[in-house]
Parts: structure tokens; sequence; C-alpha cells
């Protein structure tokens, strides 16, 4: 994905190469290995500076453990993943030391899913916020300062801070979490279904408040989400991934417009859209998706695909680009004229 | 049947949780009516009392929850044991007979969470069977005959495979489709889907959703459909109501209720959805401020808070009620002031 931008830029912020994530399938007393389920394999990922890129998929496709090796959570099988640490420069996290690492997590952070799991009860919200601050030795009343910064800047009463998570709603909690990750300043924040689990009047505004964050901080965001319209809404580009691998990678309204994978066609076809009179004629794709641990012949999507022909099934694709940042995994890429979201609805 | 008189009448349902902080009317003051062969859904945040108005029509409440006003009027099929009579629910016993009878039999319902419904510890076959056993037996077919064949309807590809399965070994999709089995096994004359593809991923959700409008068509069924999607309510509603703290807001045919909605929250609600097309999708506006605490409901109507159209003075003191009271083509009713 370096079409657009040269190596090395000051644009770019990451830089995801050939990831992949293979995790051991054990079995009996010896725990011998008896196979591999391909989590995340072959993924390719380019994040500007204020940009926001939206990773999306079904559950199991392998978008939340790619997040989760991009902030070392993980040590990943091969590939690279480079950041341009403000600090450090560029730096393959895949392969980084531990000093290293400490300063990647200052200007990496995460904002997770779960507004109720992400914040230990027994803290109240000055420790948790002020907890990134204390490990890089800001204290006393200068860490109370900065936390009472913090929660004006998302939206929280400084007042508030003495208190525990149970007295938050789920939209007020996950404000803390975003101030959490903010403390730091960093330059990159990856959001883990940030509203997935809120109702949709409080994720407007969290949406809001993540969008007036980026444009006053410059921040990136690399936005995992499975719902498919509130990627449209924020991300700049989308890349879409199916069992492990990203299958197409284009800016938002190329992809949403003129898909060219017939997985990405199925998916957007799905989503029930909120006006009667605009029901696109869904695809519904036939089956289950792929085992990542017993992956089918060639194209991972071919057994679902209604387009599939021989060579799917043979042969494997590569993520190659289709027109001018457009990539796609797909043989019949340039042959096959699909659904885009706009097209009338037949 | 006829087509005109409701399958099922709610008339000013009030379900209240007595609870040691105080009480919460979860729902209050709720009336619908269900048609044969429609899909009515029931839109709203979470409390807003949407489940809650479910529970209360199938008498499975929790133990806090108390139906304390209002009728369920259900008309009990001509074939059955109740020959055609209506049945008020209210009145049952929620561990009688008359009710076990009801549930599965008359009603179905369907969950979002299919693990809940089925026994790890029995097959899928043994459980729809024994449901099969209850509620048709009327029937001379064999209940393992009834199950097979209704498997094969939900989409098993090999329901003889599928009948000595047991949940765990089913994906989430297949699941859901095990479920809509066992609530379809005894007939029902209206099927309850309460967030039935909420957990279930965008693709499979495409899938049940045909899947459930394909058996609507075949069994004639009415569907009562509960969710917090706009989307899916479009989709697959005929009449919408849509609820705020235990209130209908907002009611009407799907088509009035998206292209002529008239109460500020269902406005807002459409503003703050973002759209699929990114062409479409300018700014979002959020509603400000959150659903109230249930146990300080505000006075008057229970959006005024959030208003951006609050009257002071009418707004906070008045409750305001569905508007026309009868139904009007291309005109939904709206329980909000500016109407009044």
């Amino acid at each position: 994905m370096t079409a657009q931008t040269p190596a090395g830029t000051e644009a770019t912020i990451l830089r995801v190469r050939d990831l992949r994530m293979h995790f051991p399938i054990q079995k009996g007393f010896l725990r011998r290995t008896v196979g591999w389920i391909k989590a995340v394999d072959g993924v390719d990922l380019e994040l500007g500076r204020g940009q926001t890129l939206g990773l999306v998929g079904e559950s199991g496709c392998g978008k939340t453990t790619t997040a989760r090796c991009i902030l070392g959570g993980y040590e990943v099988t091969d590939g690279e993943i480079l950041f341009n640490d403000p600090e450090l420069g560029w730096v393959d996290i895949a392969s980084i030391s531990k000093d290293e690492m400490f300063s990647v997590r200052r200007n990496a952070q995460i904002i997770l899913q779960d507004p109720y799991g992400s914040l230990n009860p027994r803290m109240t919200v000055l420790d948790i916020v002020g907890e990134p601050l204390l490990i890089n030795g800001i204290r006393g009343s200068e860490r109370e300062q900065r936390v009472a910064e913090l929660l004006s800047l998302v939206g929280l009463r400084p007042e508030y801070m003495s208190r525990y998570p149970h007295a938050f709603s789920g939209g007020q909690r996950q404000r803390i979490g975003i101030a959490r990750a903010l403390a730091l300043q960093p330059q990159m924040v990856i959001c883990d279904e940030p509203v997935s689990a809120l109702d949709v009047s409080i994720q407007a505004q969290i949406l809001n408040l993540l969008e007036e964050l980026q444009d006053r901080f410059g921040l990136a965001y690399l936005f995992v989400a499975h719902q498919l319209n509130v990627v449209s809404h924020i991300c700049d580009r989308v890349a879409v991934m199916y069992v492990g691998k990203v299958v197409e990678s284009a800016p938002t309204g190329q992809l949403y417009d003129r898909p060219r994978h017939p997985y990405t066609e199925a998916l957007l076809s799905s989503v029930p859209r909120p006006d009667p009179r605009n029901q696109a004629d869904e695809i519904v794709l036939e089956g289950e998706v792929a085992d990542p641990a017993n992956p089918p012949s060639g194209c991972l999507f071919h057994p679902r695909c209604r387009y599939a022909v021989e060579q799917c099934r043979l042969e494997e694709p590569e993520l190659r680009p289709a027109t001018a940042g457009h990539f796609v995994r797909c043989h019949l890429a340039d042959d096959l004229e699909l659904m885009g979201v706009s097209a009338p609805a037949a | 049947m006829d087509a005109d008189q409701p399958l099922l009448e709610i008339r000013d349902l009030r379900t209240h949780f007595h609870i040691r902080q105080g009480t919460v009317r979860a729902v209050d003051g709720v009336s619908l009516s269900v048609f044969p062969g429609q899909t009515l859904a029931i839109v709203g945040e979470s409390g807003c009392g949407k489940s809650i108005t479910a529970q209360s029509i199938l008498r499975i409440l929790p133990r806090a929850g108390r139906i304390e006003h209002g009728h369920i009027h259900l008309q009990l099929s001509a074939g059955g044991p109740g020959r055609g009579e209506i049945v008020d629910l209210v009145g049952l016993n929620p561990k009688g007979s008359a009710m076990r009878e009801i549930r599965g039999g008359e009603i179905g319902m369907i969950f979002q969470e299919p693990m809940s419904t089925f026994s790890p510890v029995y097959t899928i076959g043994h459980q729809i069977a024994e449901a099969a056993r209850l509620h048709r037996t009327a029937d001379d077919i064999e209940p393992r005959e009834l199950v097979l064949d209704m498997l094969a309807h939900v989409g098993f590809a090999h329901p003889d495979r599928t009948w000595s399965q047991y949940p765990h070994e089913l994906s989430g999709g297949m699941r859901q489709r095990a479920m809509i089995a066992m609530a379809l096994i005894g007939r029902p004359r209206i099927l309850i889907a309460d967030e039935p593809t909420t957990a279930l991923d965008v693709t499979t959700e495409a899938q049940i959703l045909r899947l459930m409008k394909g058996l609507q068509a075949e069994f004639g069924m009415a569907i009562i459909f509960i969710t917090h999607d706009l989307g899916v309510v479009a989709r697959m509603a005929d009449q919408v109501a849509v609820m705020y703290l235990g209130n209908i807001v907002e009611q009407g045919d799907v088509d009035t209720v998206f292209h002529a909605p008239r109460h500020p929250y269902l406005k807002a609600l459409l503003r703050s959805v973002p759209r699929l097309d990114p062409a479409e999708n300018i700014g979002l506006e959020p509603i400000s401020g959150m659903v109230p605490d249930p146990f300080s409901r505000p006075a008057g109507c229970p959006f005024h808070p959030r208003c951006p159209e609050f009257m002071p003075g009418t707004c906070d003191t008045a409750v305001p009620q569905l508007l026309p009271a009868v139904a009007e083509p291309g005109r939904t009713r709206a329980a909000c002031h500016l109407y009044t």
C-alpha cells in the first residue's frame, strides 16, 4: 500500500507489511502442536498522520488481533509493523526492544470496546486517567491538574475525578477511556469498536467527540469496527478483512461507491439501511466463514463467492492495485461490475 | 380469520418494578395492536421498556416486575382448545396451564442469545421434539418427522445430522436458526423476536432476516420485532412503535415513520444514525444529554429535558397523549405537545 506515499515521508505514521500472526493448536498431554490458526495472514496497512483508517470485517476475521499486534501485544509470526515514533523515528514493533516499546506506548494508545470491562471498578477516575501519567513520572498536583484538563477535554466535569466508574453511564465511561488514551498526548490511537456497545444517540456524541479531538490534536486513528455505517462516517480510508487477510482497501468514498471485491459488495448490501424506500437488494452469502485453521484452497472467499471461476479454487490471489490507492485481492477485480451503496436499489 | 381484527391488543399496559431503591415504571401506559401476518417493530434505546413489554405479553417478567394496570387481549386460534375466544393474558396465572399452552402454541419467542434458550446437555432434536410433543398433540405425525421438517424449513441442509448435535456444535447463525425452528414448531400465530440479530455479523443477520420474512410469508404469522436498530426496522416492519422511557412516543406505518416523523425524539434519533453512503454523511447531530435515571423520571413529557423544542410550562407539566386518537393514513400518531 505504498503507491501514494513514498517510504519514509513524515505523512505516514504506521505502515504494516504482510503481517502474520499464527496461533498454535495444541493437543494431548504433551501439548503437541497439531496445527495453526492463521488469525492474521497477510495484512498490509498504511495510516497517515491525522487520518482515520477503518479496519472492518466480521467476527473472527482478525481485525482485533491485528490491532493487538500493532500495540506489541503478541510476538508476531512474520511481517513488519513500522511505526513513525516522534522520538525514535521509524521502528519495527514486531522486533522492538523493551525500552523502545516504552516510548512507542506513549505515542500509540488504545480505546477499547467495552466501557464496563475496560475500567477497573476499584480505581477512581483520577487513578484511571492518571495512571499513564504516573508511569511517566508525573505526580501530585501536576497530575491532578492534567487529569482535570483531560476530563474537561472529553466533556466530563473535573469534579467527578474522585468517583468510581460505577457512577457513570456507558457513554460517560467511554469518555473516561478516551481521556486515559489521550493522557500522554499520543500521535496514534487505536479505536477497537469504540461505539459498538452504545445506544445510537450516545454513539453519535462519542463519534463527534473523536472527530473534534482528531482536528484539535492531529491524531491518527486506526478504527476497528464492524458497523459499516459508522466507518463510512468517520474514516478516510477503509481496509476490509476476511479470514485474516486484507481483501480490499481504498479511500472510503471509492470503496463504498465502487467496491471491487465480491465480499465487500456482499457486506455493503447486507447492511439494513434506516430507510424503507432505499433497501438494497441484499446479496445473501451462502454458508459460513472459512475456518482459519483449515482454510479452503485458492481464494479464501471462493466457496461463498457468486462470481467464482475455476482459477479462484486453484490459485490464491495477491493484493494488487486496481486503480491509484485502491487495492484488491481478487482474480476478477478488473472484469466485475460490482454494486456499491449509491447504486439504485433493484 | 378477519384481517381487520387484531390478534393481540394491548391496552394501557403498565408494568412496574418494585425494588429496594424504589419503583421503576418500566412500561407506563403502552397500547398496541398486532394484526395477522403483519410485522410490528418496537424500537427504542436501552431501558425504554421494549423488552419488558414483550415479557409482559408472555408473562415471563423477572420476579420484581408486576403488571399494575391494563389488558392484553389475545384471540386464541379457532382450531385450538380455546376455540377462537378472546382471553386477557393479564388475568391468567403465569405458571398455569392456560399460559403454558399459549407460550409456544399461540405465541412463539426468540431471543438475542440462543444459548439461553437451549439446554447445553440435550441435543437440538431432543429439545425441539419436546416442544413439538407439548404443542402438536393433535397431529398424527411423529414429533421426529415434524422436527426434521422444520429444521429443513429454517435452512439446515442435513436435518438428521442437526437432530443429534448439541447447541455448542453450531455457529451463532445456525443456533439462531435452530431457535427459530423451536419457536415455530408449535405453529404460533404470533412470533415475538427480541433483538434476534443483534449479536450476529451483518452477513449472517441478512440471512436470518431473509429467513424470517420467508417463514412469515409461508406460515402467515404476525411478528413483534423488538430492536434498537433503525435499519432493521426499515427492512422488516409494517408498523412501527417508537418507545422512550416506558411510553410509546410515536407510532405509524413504516414509510410514514421514516419519511414524516413528528416527535422530536424520533426526528433526533434519525439524525443521529450515520448513513451507509459516505455521500449522504454530512454531520451527526447527537441528542444532548442522556436517558434519565429511571428513579427520577422527569415530570410531564419524559423527553422534555433533552428536547430541542421544549416549551416551558407545557412540556414539563402535562404528559402528552398519542394523537390523533384514531390512526389516519399518511400520518403518524405522536405523543407530543407540539401537535395538541
